[in-house]
Order: structure tokens, then sequence, then C-alpha cells
């Protein structure tokens, strides 16, 4: 009998004094969209490349609350001239594979990325084609093909992964993520989610200031939950932290529970009609009765839910060249009849078939946006049909229309455009420039004024583009309606609030105290 | 003789199998080659004319479509369909992978919709027009007609938010696999119900059960040893149709549920345009589906002695 007793004593014992196990902790994050590859130039945008931003990092980044590009890998940085920035390079950091963040491996890795002769479409996004030179072992220069005022700010996505990976196992640079930042790549389990954990040496580790932020957990997944619904409900259930881009009605139902929050937030994405000034919309009285004729404070606030603010240009408030002058443009249907019949009389056949275009899967209530555009139209006199397409319909049309100098003018797409340069001559060139890859919009003095601009650098070219955005303002040249908030529901026991840029940092997150 | 003639029948029906294949295979191409343009869904609206023609020369989509299909039968007879467009790397491999998920999805379908079918079918039958025979006739018109979508959704909501008794979403086991498995099984069971009541009922009418009962057989061994064995072809065919629906139908239920199966992989290669991944995923479930028809069409001869393989 005895015997038992001391056996159970010591059992008792022995499990009393084991170690108490540390629980992990874990954030984890349902998102919309998987994505297509962990190619690193991909990180910059959170819905192309899911967590990846926790793994790479860029040389310098931007302060939301002052605008101002701040020094990250890069500790410092000189404008030598139009086309070239030299980089001083933090000292002591590695990469995830253990090699050096140094210039040499700055320069393998964006000398092979960004060459457009190696098949990536890197250099597209920043409308640039850059090169980097070593000059010592913590300088490197970035030289950019064409002279570039906004290099620095281009920078900010421009995120480096190991020049090990480029020079030693090239093959693996689509399926792997090795960077310098806060989180390793762990696991992408494809159509399920993608996993990091902490990185113990991280550099941010020793200076969470410069770094902007501190580990909180022990590991990130991402899960890739497509349908709204479906998203929103893992947050309400419990089984997520953060629900990434839900709907305005999963947002007012949060405010009945206990455990969940909405947490919702303006975005650098515009909602716009592209219109131009092609076919019949050369008449600037029909351009102007198109934007008068929609009610953007309605799509706002009564299909958005009041995820949406009204604007009247196609960048946020913080951005160079946005104008503080030119206010939303004004609902008045009247005004709107009125040039109608003004531009009929004058022989333009304004009663002629107008099809309102937009993209499945876009923005939630996307294909109502269209409906009540279309709607209004119809009411001041155009006569409109409504297309709601699946990407691979619309995308092609979408770039037909612009490829084509002769466009009727008819197709007229409610679509988004984000720019996240924080630059207006990133989107103005783009949709207000007769060269511009998505433009329906020429005009020759405009585009020498956007050209003009973009030579100037600080104040001036702030003020320059300030001036074009007035110009292609009033000249109607795209229905501009409102900037787009991103909404998420965020678990209480979770310290987190989104950014400008909507990249879900661990690092920004923490468990509630 | 007998194994003679169902090796001469295997050997057909493998011929036949290829065919079908090859001509699936081939329709796919040309369909996915006609029908929009996969470089502007890859890099999106926003890029100029140039860089989407440098992809297309990249992809080998500048070329002429003869070629293009002489490229595409000589890998696929090697099950080489290329990369992905969307992912950049090998097709197949990307569906091989998804498999396990969607075996375990379709099996678990399998054994939700097709015992229960087969019980309350047959409990049905044996007792025509009474209150059990309605209430089942209902339950399973209602499978039959429900809308998948609507109830995945009510599902999620009761079951895993308000109750938490399962995941509302993800791939695991019981807790994620039983609410997407209920939802797909809800159709096949009513289908399967239906079929096994009817094809019962006609058994019973059959002279040689009235001589069963008369000889004062036991009920049980009546049903099952001589109305269920001549009744189990019907059955049979449904059973596999359940299989191939999964295969084939589970797109919508995958993605509401991310489940990563094959069916979400499909759908998120047709969003993409992705050529070579479509390719491969429509290959790979044909495949299934005509090895899962040739299985039911050789358990014909052993339920029903009667049939033939002509």
């Amino acid at each position: 009998m005895h015997k038992y007793i001391l056996v159970a004593v010591v059992a008792v014992l022995m499990t009393a004094l084991q170690p108490v196990q540390a629980q992990e902790s874990v954030l984890t994050v349902a998102v919309a969209s998987e994505m297509t590859s962990l190619e690193g130039y991909l990180a910059s945008s959170e819905a192309n490349c899911n967590g990846c931003i926790n793994v790479v990092e860029p040389l310098v980044t931007r302060d939301f609350e002052t605008g101002e590009m701040v020094p990250y890998l890069a500790t410092s940085w000189e404008i030598v001239d139009d086309n070239t920035l030299e980089f001083t390079l933090r000292e002591g950091v590695t990469y995830h594979d253990g090699s050096d963040f140094n210039a040499e491996s700055v320069a393998a890795y964006i000398n092979y990325v960004y060459d457009p002769a190696n098949g990536l479409p890197a250099s597209d996004s920043l409308t640039n084609v850059i090169t980097a030179e070593v000059v010592d072992e913590f300088t490197v220069r970035i030289v950019a093909e064409n002279a570039d005022p906004i290099l620095l700010q281009k920078m900010y996505t421009v995120n480096l992964e190991s020049g090990q990976l480029i020079t030693d196992s090239l093959d693996e640079y689509p399926t792997t993520l090795v960077g310098t930042g806060p989180y390793m790549f762990e696991e992408w389990r494809r159509g399920e989610q993608i996993s990091f954990v902490a990185n113990p040496d991280w550099w941010g580790n020793d200076d969470p200031e410069a770094a902007r932020g501190a580990i909180a957990f022990d590991r990130l997944v991402y899960r890739f939950i497509p349908d709204d619904t479906v998203r929103a409900a893992a947050a309400q259930a419990g089984e997520v932290d953060i629900a990434q881009f839900v709907t305005p009605d999963a947002c007012e139902g949060a405010a009945d529970l206990d455990d969940v929050r909405c947490e919702s937030l303006a975005s650098v994405e515009t909602m716009f009609m592209r219109m131009g000034n092609g076919g019949f919309m050369s008449d600037i009285r029909v351009r102007e009765a198109m934007i008068l004729a929609v009610d953007k404070e309605l799509i706002a606030d009564a299909i958005m839910g009041g995820t949406a603010t009204v604007t009247g240009q196609i960048v946020i408030p913080v951005t160079t060249g946005y104008n503080p002058d030119l206010p939303p443009y004004p609902f008045d249907p009247e005004r709107a009849s009125a040039l109608l019949e003004e531009a009929a009389a004058d022989g333009i056949d304004v009663g002629q078939p107008i099809t309102i275009a937009s993209r499945e899967g876009l923005h939630p209530r996307h294909d109502e946006v269209a409906e009540a555009v279309a709607a209004m139209l119809a009411e001041v006199g155009f006569n409109t049909s409504v297309e709601v397409l699946p990407p691979d319909v619309f995308n092609p049309t979408w770039s037909s229309y612009s490829d084509d100098p002769d466009q009727p003018g008819n197709w007229i797409a409610v679509h988004l455009h984000g720019n996240e340069v924080l630059d207006l001559y990133f989107s103005g060139i783009r949709y207000f420039g007769c060269d511009g890859s998505s433009s329906l919009y020429c005009d020759e003095e405009v585009d020498a004024m956007w050209e003009a601009a973009n030579m100037l650098s600080g104040e001036e070219r702030d003020l320059a583009l300030r001036e074009v955005a007035a110009v292609a303002y009033n000249d109607f040249g795209n229905g501009i309606i409102a900037h787009l908030n991103f909404s998420y529901l965020v678990s209480e026991g979770v310290a987190w609030q989104p950014q400008l840029d909507h990249r879900i940092q661990a690092k920004e997150a923490a468990p509630a105290s | 003789m007998r194994t003679f003639i169902i090796a001469r029948y295997l050997i057909r029906r493998l011929l036949h199998a290829v065919l079908v294949l090859f001509a699936v295979a081939s329709i796919v191409f040309f369909l996915g080659r006609v029908v929009g343009d996969p470089v502007r869904i890859v890099l999106g609206v926003e890029v100029p004319e140039e860089r989407v023609q440098a992809v297309r020369d990249q992809l080998g989509l500048n070329d002429p479509l003869p070629v293009q299909y002489i490229r595409f039968v000589s890998g696929a007879l090697v099950l080489d369909f290329g990369d992905s467009f969307w992912q950049k790397v090998p097709a197949l491999p990307l569906v091989v992978e998804r498999l396990p998920a969607t075996f375990a999805l379709t099996g678990t379908v399998f054994l939700m919709a097709v015992p229960l079918g087969i019980v309350l079918g047959t409990l049905a039958a044996l007792r025509p027009d009474s209150i059990l025979d309605r209430g089942i006739s209902v339950f399973s018109m209602l499978g039959v007609s429900m809308v998948d979508f609507w109830l995945a959704l009510m599902l999620i909501l009761f079951f895993a938010v308000q109750l938490g008794w399962f995941k509302t979403s993800g791939y695991g086991g019981f807790q994620y696999i039983m609410l997407p498995a209920l939802t797909l099984a809800v159709q096949p069971f009513g289908r399967v119900a239906q079929i096994t009541r009817s094809a019962m009922l006609d058994q019973f009418d059959l002279p040689h059960i009235g001589v069963a009962r008369a000889k004062g057989l036991r009920e049980r061994r009546i049903v099952f040893l001589h109305a269920m064995k001549n009744a189990a072809v019907p059955i049979v065919t449904i059973a596999g149709d359940t299989i191939t629906s999964v295969l084939n139908g589970s797109v919508l239920i995958e993605t509401i549920f991310a489940w990563p199966g094959v069916g979400q992989l499909t759908l998120l290669g047709l969003g993409r345009r992705d050529l070579p991944l479509v390719e491969a995923t429509v290959f790979t479930i044909a495949l299934l589906v005509v090895i899962v028809n040739l299985v039911v069409d050789l358990s014909y001869a052993y339920l029903n002695p009667k049939i033939r393989y002509q």
C-alpha cells in the first residue's frame, strides 16, 4: 500500500516540477485572395503577396503621419542627380539564409529583379528601370534609366530579398521568400494558408524605434478565405484575429458583438468613371453632364455604407500634387440635363448607347455602384446599360479601348485606381495623359504640364502638380467619385489598426493588454 | 472464358478512356485559346501593351495555334502541361498536391450520403405510403432541391458561429470537413434515397420475392439478399454518380469553405485564364471520372450476372 502512495506522490511531484511549456502566440489573419507567387517584388501590396511584407524590407519607408520618407534598411541617403540616389546601408543586418545584408547583395537582387530582360514585371510598377551599383561594402547607388525626381518615394515599394537567393538558387525565387524582416517564411500551403515564424535575429529587436515596431507573436498565419461572409464569420467565431476587407454589413454587425470590432480606414484606392475625351465625350458639356449627374454622396453613404469618402481627385490628401482647393464634383442633375440638351441642339448624338462596366470582385457592392451610376445617367438623358464582367473579359475590353485612338467614348468603366507612391504624376500620366497605359484622355497642353512638373522636386513639384490637377479637374477628364475605405474585423484580443497602405504588418500588432 | 471476356472488355474501355481524355484535353486547349486573353489577366489593366506582347512571346502564346497544339500534345503525352502562368511552377504537381483534400471530401460525402440514402430509401420502400415513407420522400426531395451555396452559409452561421461546433472554413480534420461535406451530401443523399426506394419497390413487386415470402424466409434475408442485390445496379450507378458529381461539382463549395481541393484550384485557374493549370485540372478530373465509371461498369457483372461484356 505504502509503495502505491509513494509512486503517486512521486508522480504528482514530477508533474508539478515539469517546466511550464510557454504557449505559442499566433496571429491569424483571414485574407481575401491568395498570392500568385512569392517573388519579393510583389510584397509591397498586401493583396499581391499576403503577409510577405513581414519577411522582406525596403531601404526607406514612409511615415504616414508626416508623409515623409524615413530611413529603414538604409540609414541615410543622398540625391546625386535626377537619376541617382546613394544609400548608406544599415550594418549588422543578416538575411534569413544567414548571408550578410550589404551593397553587393542589394545590387545582385535589384540588378536581376528590376531588369526587364529577365521577364519580371517589377520595373513596370516603377514606370522606370532601375539598376544598382556598389560603391563600397555599405554604400549602394540606385540609378534610374530616366530622370526620376520621385525615385526615393518609389523605393518604398522596392523590398529586398537575399542576393544569395538570386545568385545561388534562382529557381527557388518564385516559391520561397528570404528577407531581413521580423518574420521568416515557414510554409505556403496552396489554397489554404501561408505561415511565418518570428526571426530571433531581426535587427529591429535592438532598435524598435528605427524598425517602427516589435515582434509580439511567435508565428503568423494568413489563411486564404475568398468568400466575404465566411471571412467575417471566421472572425466572429474567433478562428482568426483579423479578417481583411469585410463588407459594410459585417462592420455594422460587429457593433453588436463583444469579441470583435470593426476597423475601417481610407485606402489609396479611388473609385472613378474612366471617361476620357474621345468620341462623343470630346464635347466638354457631355463630360461635365456625366459627372454632375452622379450622386457621389449617395454612392458613398447608401451603397458603400459609409465606407467611402467623396472626392474630386484621383489621389488621397497626403499625396504630392493633391490640390486641397478642388472639392468633390457637385451633384446637379438639372444642370446635367441642361448641358446635354445644349449639346444635343448642337448636333452631338447624346442618345447613343453607353455601357457602364464593372469588374467582378472589384470591391464589395461594386455591381450596385455600376447599376446606380447607370440609373443616374439615364435620369438626365443618357442611354445607359450595365455590364458586370469577369476579369478575363473586363481586362481585355478595358485595354482595347485605351489602345484605340478612335475609341467611341461609350464604354465607361467604374473602376478603382490606387497610387501607393503618393505622387500625383504616377496617376496623372496613366489616366490623364495621351500615352497613359489606361488613359482615354488626351490633351497635349496637359501632357506638357505633366512632363514639366515631373522634372521638379520638393515644393515646386507639389505646386506644379497641383496646377495640372486643377486643369484636368476643370476639363472633366475622368469622373472621380470617392476614396474607398477598407474595413477589417479585428479580435478584441489584438491591438492593431490599419495603416494607409493597408499592409498587415505584425510588428505593428500585439496582444491587447 | 469469362476472364478473357473481361480482359477484352477492359482493354476496349481503356482505349475508349484514352480517347475521351484526349478529346477533353483538346477541347479545353482550343476553348482556352479562343476565349479571353490570359496575359491581360495575369498583368492587370494598367500595364503597357509592349510588356503584354513580351509576356505573350515568353509564354509562347504568339506562336501559331497548330504549333501551340503540337507542343501541348507532346507535353500531355508525358503528363507535362507546362508551368502555371499564375504560380510559375509546373501545373500538374499543383493539381496532384490538391488531390488528398478532394479525396477526403469526396469520401466523406460518399459515406454520409450513400449508406444513409440506401437505408432510408429501403425503409421507405418497405412501408409504402406510410408516414415514414412520406417523411423520407419529403426529406429526400428537400435534399435534391436545396441550393447548396445558401445551405453552406446557413450551416456556417449556425454550427460554426452560433454553436461553435465546427470550423467556418479551412483544411483539417473532423471539425473542418463536416460542414463542406454535409453541404455536398444533401443532394446525393436525396437522389440515392429516391432511387433506392423506387428500385426496391420494383423488386418487391416481382414474383420471386412473393415466393420467398410464401416460403417463410425472414424479411431481412429477403430484403438484403434477394431484393437488394437485384436492385443494386441503379443504386451503384447513382452511388458512382455521387462520386463523380463531387469531383466535378464541388468548385463553389470548396471556394466558400476555403477547402484546398482540385475544384477550388480549377476556379482560381479559370479566373486567371491560367491555361496550363486549367488543362491539368480538367485532365485530372476527367481521368478520375473515367476510372470511377469503369469501376461502376465492372461492378455490374458482379451484381447482375445477366449483364455480359459485349
